[in-house]
């Protein structure tokens, strides 16, 4: 859900702004940081991110930056959580309340919306806090936590377990403060089960994000790779500490934050995701080499980065229109990959796509495009200028509507060619729509006169043969009953598919 | 005529060049089996082969050929592509159903003419 409305916000303009922001190692530390303390999630900044990568806004070790330290930013909450901010959220929950229940707000509206919103999560961290004591005092909740303080190891684990239940690191913490500050865990355990949410995070993530694919794993395993080192080494570290050789953190923290418990599991916290952020930057230099050993980018997750656009381009418009072009030439170049897979001699020396998979994206691609003409319409130009825009936004509208002409043809078409009835009619609509999406691509690839002439008369109109082949199938014996009527309604489909198919690409005008 | 087998694999015969009504010559080329991607690059090469010697204008006998993906397509349509500056052309003889049925769904039927028998396709040139 995260990814889809960050998605849906992340049009061209709102990506553009963000990877100015992210256009150097500190500015996007920075950013990571603070966009990590608003969303409280750094999976939910590295999905923001993963579309700035798919566009090319920014390289993939930015990207890590700003993820690393998304981790410092979440552990914000955690240091208000140990703050009694009681009287502060009632005062803003009641005024921005008041004040927006009553219309009174005026231009103070969003602000006075955001007070709301910080008051109400202030006050819902303190009734989490006071809905953990009643716990305290169940004999099974106490048997649970003097096992886990005999066994330190106990501590890390259920950090572990319980981040991948609860997917919040932050919300198992606020429940730790209750605990030690009631001792009913001991600091030392507390800070342990903190480190195991480390390993949880890595875990859950892991299994997790086992469905990505290209960048989006990438960024998914190094989170998870630094998130797991941190915690790991701090639990190294908490346990040496028991034994007496070395100090360990909570005594450090004891001095540092005069005993208090809560400051003191905050700024462990706060710790761990430093320690995640500095461990991502050791690994800079060879994170991204690791990481596309360990999860290479699909060649389809290439297809959606514009290889022309540019952004400077746009002060003058022939040189963009050019590069516009040029991106056109590149999806129609792409068009034939749809059929790769059901056609006689398909798989040979190409790569097979899912036709679903391939229409989402050079739909992306296309979104580019359009989104880099809708620019150049935005800005002045010559009349000359203007006629080309209009002409590229009319191709590119063909094109949005080819892909999906032909990701539907294969899906219809696909299971018809096993039919008795309709296989070979089946089999010459695939092939002939192959040799046409084909000879398109070498037509633009060549720029040579001929190509484009033969490709003109085969996408010439023939709606009489077409309608001489539909007769024919209404009227064919054929297999009895439902079966037949649902043969034919899938071919007679299929034949619209494949006529609006090639009048499409007659559009293109090659 | 004998009759012609009908391997799968892709084969082409020459056979006797015909005269022309305007006096050029037709090179009378057989072709039986499949004419897929795999046949391609043997197909490329015999058309080639045959334009180099100066051939310029093709009858192709289709009786044997028993399919033809686009990639077969493709050859035809690079034949036709070499004869056309010289002003030659190339015909489909004696086409399978399911051959003429493809190259017609393809729109080849303007570039690539067929016709039923070898004084149909002399008369197309």
């Amino acid at each position: 859900m995260v990814k889809a409305g960050l998605q849906a916000v992340a049009n061209r303009r709102f990506r553009k702004i963000a990877a100015k922001l992210v256009a150097s190692n500190p500015l996007a530390a920075a950013w990571g940081a603070l966009l990590g303390a608003i969303t409280q999630s750094a999976t939910a900044v590295a999905f923001l991110l993963v579309g700035l990568l798919a566009a090319g806004l920014v390289p993939l070790s930015r990207a890590l930056v700003a993820v690393s330290w998304a981790n410092v930013g979440t552990s914000a909450l955690v240091f208000v959580a140990a703050i009694d901010l009681r009287l502060v959220a009632l005062f803003l929950v009641g005024i921005s309340g008041l004040v927006l229940g009553l219309g009174k707000g005026g231009r103070w509206d969003p602000l006075l919306r955001a007070a709301l919103g910080v008051g109400l999560l202030f006050l819902g961290l303190k009734f989490m806090k006071d809905a953990i004591d009643p716990l305290t005092s169940e004999h099974q909740f106490h048997t649970l936590a003097n096992f886990i303080n005999r066994y330190l190891a106990a501590g890390f684990v259920v950090g572990a377990l319980l981040r991948m239940v609860i997917q919040s690191s932050s919300g198992i913490i606020i429940v730790l403060m209750t605990l030690a500050t009631q001792s009913v865990l001991s600091p030392a355990q507390s800070l342990m089960t903190i480190h195991g949410t480390g390993v949880g995070v890595g875990l859950s993530v892991f299994l997790l994000g086992s469905n990505l694919t290209g960048q989006a794993r990438q960024i998914a395993m190094y989170q998870a790779l630094i998130n797991t080192l941190a915690a790991l080494l701090l639990a190294v570290w908490l346990a040496a500490a028991q034994t007496g050789w070395v100090i360990g953190l909570p005594a450090l923290l004891e001095k540092f934050t005069r005993q208090d418990i809560s400051t003191m599991l905050a700024c462990g916290f706060g710790l761990q995701m430093l320690l995640c952020a500095v461990i991502g930057s050791a690994l800079l230099s060879v994170a991204p080499k690791w990481l596309a050993r360990w999860s290479p980018p699909s060649s389809v997750s290439a297809l959606t980065r514009p290889e022309f656009l540019s952004e400077n381009a746009l002060e003058t418009p022939d040189v963009a229109l050019v590069l516009v072009e040029r991106e056109q030439k590149r999806v129609i170049g792409l068009l034939p990959l749809f059929l790769e897979d059901i056609r006689a001699d398909g798989r040979q020396g190409g790569p097979a796509h899912e036709p679903d998979v391939l229409r989402k994206a050079v739909h992306e691609l296309n979104g580019e495009i359009s989104s880099y003409l809708s620019d150049m319409v935005a800005r002045e130009s010559g009349r000359e200028d203007r006629h080309r825009i209009l002409n590229s936004t009319t191709r590119q509208q063909s094109l949005d509507q080819l892909v999906d002409a032909l990701a539907d043809f294969v899906a219809t078409v696909g299971p018809l060619r096993g039919n008795d009835h309709v296989g070979a009619l089946a089999t010459s609509l695939i092939e002939g729509l192959d040799t046409i999406t084909t000879l398109a691509a070498e037509a633009v690839s060549s720029g040579d006169p001929f190509d484009s002439q033969v490709l003109a008369s085969m996408t010439s109109d023939r709606s009489d043969l077409l309608e001489k082949v539909r007769t024919a199938v209404m009227h064919q014996p054929g297999e009895s009953g439902s079966a037949s009527a649902q043969v034919e309604s899938a071919l007679l489909y299929t034949l619209s598919l494949f006529e609006r198919s090639v009048w499409l690409t007659r559009q293109l005008r090659i | 005529m004998s009759s012609i087998p009908t391997p799968i694999s892709f084969q082409l015969y020459d056979e006797e060049p015909v005269l022309l009504p305007d006096g050029r010559k037709a090179l009378v080329l057989m072709l039986s089996g499949r004419l897929d991607g795999q046949a391609q690059e043997e197909c490329d090469r015999e058309f080639t082969r045959r334009v180099a010697e100066g051939g310029v204008c093709f009858i192709l006998d289709g009786r044997g050929l028993v399919f033809v993906s686009s990639a077969g397509v493709r050859c035809f349509i690079k034949l036709i592509k070499q004869t056309h500056p010289t002003g030659g052309g190339v015909v489909l003889c004696r086409p399978q159903e399911t051959v003429r049925q493809l190259l017609e769904v393809a729109g080849l039927g303007d570039l690539l003419p067929m016709a039923d028998d070898l004084s149909g396709a002399i008369g197309r040139f």
